[in-house]
């Protein structure tokens, strides 16, 4: 687990384990005719897309992936991952829970994507 | 070996008249106490012990407390505890396997600092007064009846024995047991890991602790990594596959009995003041089928959550002990197991589930901001959730009745936890491999719907 938790809002997910962040813009492009080389400009950010992954240790697994699903809702909450990095404001989007049985049933691992916005 | 326990209660509350008469009652099922124990004299509200032996192996113990005063009997409410197993060793067929191991010691300690148990290299860490001691004790044994099955037991009860201050202590035990096969093959070793618990510190009110312990069971060969977390056992009757109640298949590819048990069971009781402990019994075998042979190694991981009288986890440790590893040369034992619970699809179980995936897919916009900066995102919908399954089956029978669920029509798929969902089949998928022609795999895909 990190050293720190991830915190969503007020909630903090459960035995982060691994963290994703892909930064992207949006770059279009337009081409000039008779050009070697079209112009390309810089429309806007793409706002980071966060993953997270963690599992979930509790005998009330489907109460924490419970709420877990709720707080993919479009409010947007501040997202602390507690490692120095600034807070940011994201909404939850796709989550992913798979069990398996080397983990056990009570043992879910989760995969989060928050999506950073305005 | 004797299977044996103390008993404990307290008098709580007399109602002003000392109780004439005092004892438990226990017996093997819930409810119902044939065995009696009474004293007699005049008792306030104290606790009180008795030691019962000549216990049954492996049996759940049910057991209450009673007191008599002139207002008649007063019951306390219900306990139970686990016995440990002592079952006696058998051999499938011809050679002879031994499994021999044993370790203990004893503890006291002397006021204050840190002490070590010398003959076992357990430290224990006093933190304040009070005077623990601490036993531990691990045996192990496998007979060889010549013909039959053979198996092995373990046992690892701790005491931990509180004076009324307060008990701090932790205990890591070391274990190695080896484990040989006479003529026909050597057999590995269960080497030396570290297996800590804590427990301690009843004051006052105490800890009531809950430990859980899972066993990760990897076979060497061409099968499945696998989790079984229960305390179950059954037999082979020679050769061929069986499959007992609780869904547990055993393939047995050759000749000869093949056997497998797990079983742990761990009882903290918490008398209040005065003294706690738990007992750890862990049985397991591999089964050295002598003729043929076995293929096998476990590995145990073992998790202890350690929780108050309010639920609340105290303590919670993930310990890895190494693998007992069993070598064998030819045909093997093929161990496969399922998750636990059933994943039903209407009424029908869906055999030996490995694996359940469950998407919820969220779609996102994103709205363009000018100047180029952060854009605005909005969640437009959920298409609803997708359950990927993935699990095996032997039977043809099965595979035909999973693909009649692919009829277009809406079904309800109940999860595991009790979690139902309404859902369309997707995709159904089976593959079959030559090197396990038997062993039909398939794949789900449920899709949510309305």
């Amino acid at each position: 687990m990190f050293i720190g938790l991830v915190r969503f809002g007020e909630y903090a997910l459960q035995h982060a384990l691994v963290l994703g962040v892909q930064e992207s813009r949006v770059i279009m492009d337009h081409f000039i005719p008779s050009a070697n080389l079209g112009y390309r400009g810089d429309e806007t950010m793409g706002g980071r897309t966060i993953t997270i992954g963690g599992e979930i240790r509790d005998v009330d697994y489907a109460l924490r992936v419970e709420e877990l699903r709720r707080r993919a809702d479009d409010v947007a909450r501040s997202l602390d991952l507690e490692d120095g990095s600034a807070v940011i404001n994201a909404k939850l989007g796709t989550i992913e829970i798979t069990w398996t049985v080397d983990r056990g049933l009570t043992k879910p691992s989760y995969h989060a994507t928050f999506y950073e916005t305005r | 070996m004797t299977t044996h326990a103390t008993l404990n209660g307290t008098i709580t509350a007399t109602g002003g008249e000392n109780c004439t008469q005092r004892g438990f009652e226990w017996g093997y099922s819930t409810g119902s106490y044939p065995n009696s124990w009474t004293e007699s004299g005049s008792f306030g509200a104290v606790a009180f012990n008795h030691p019962v032996t000549g216990l049954t192996n492996a049996a759940t113990v049910f057991y209450r407390a009673k007191a008599y005063n002139s207002a008649g009997w007063g019951y306390g409410g219900e306990q139970s505890f686990k016995t440990w197993n002592t079952v006696a060793p058998t051999d499938s067929g011809a050679g002879a396997e031994t499994f021999s191991g044993q370790r203990s010691g004893a503890y006291t300690d002397e006021g204050s600092g840190v002490d070590a148990l010398a003959s076992t290299g357990i430290p224990v860490t006093e933190a304040a007064a009070g005077a623990e001691s601490l036993a531990i004790e691990t045996s192990f044994s496998i007979g060889d009846a010549v013909t039959g099955d053979d198996q092995g037991s373990c046992f690892k009860p701790v005491d931990l024995t509180d004076d009324g201050g307060a008990v701090d202590s932790v205990a890591e035990l070391s274990m190695e047991v080896t484990v040989s096969e006479a003529g026909v093959l050597t057999l590995e070793v269960c080497s030396a890991s570290d297996l800590s618990w804590i427990d301690m510190s009843d004051s006052a009110t105490g800890y009531d602790g809950t430990i859980t312990i899972e066993f990760t069971v990897t076979d060497s060969g061409t099968l499945d990594n696998e989790l079984v977390n229960l305390d179950r056992s059954f037999l082979d009757g020679g050769a061929g596959s069986e499959e007992t109640t609780f869904g547990i298949p055993v393939q047995d590819s050759g000749m000869g009995a093949d056997y497998w048990l797990v079983e742990a069971s761990f009882t903290i009781t918490d008398a209040g003041s005065g003294v706690d402990y738990w007992w750890a019994a862990q049985a397991f075998i591999d089964q050295s089928d002598s003729g043929v042979g076995v293929e096998s190694s476990l590995s145990f991981e073992v998790s202890f959550t350690m929780t108050d009288a309010n639920g609340s986890v105290i303590e919670a440790i993930d310990a890895m002990l190494s693998p007992l590893i069993m070598y064998d040369s030819a045909i093997g034992v093929e161990f496969a197991w399922r998750l636990k619970g059933s994943c039903l699809l209407d009424d029908f179980a869906l055999p030996h589930v490995l694996m359940i995936l469950i998407v919820d897919e969220a779609v996102m916009s994103d709205k363009k901001i000018h100047p180029p900066a952060l854009p605005k995102r909005k969640l437009i919908g959920k298409p609803g959730r997708v359950v990927e399954i993935e699990g095996w089956t032997r039977s043809q029978t099965d595979v035909d009745d999973l693909r009649a669920l692919d009829d277009g029509a809406a079904h309800i798929f109940i999860h595991p936890s009790g979690d139902t969902m309404k859902v369309l089949v997707r995709d159904f998928n089976v593959d079959r491999t030559a090197d396990e022609y038997n062993r039909r795999r398939y794949q789900m895909s449920l899709a949510e719907c309305s």
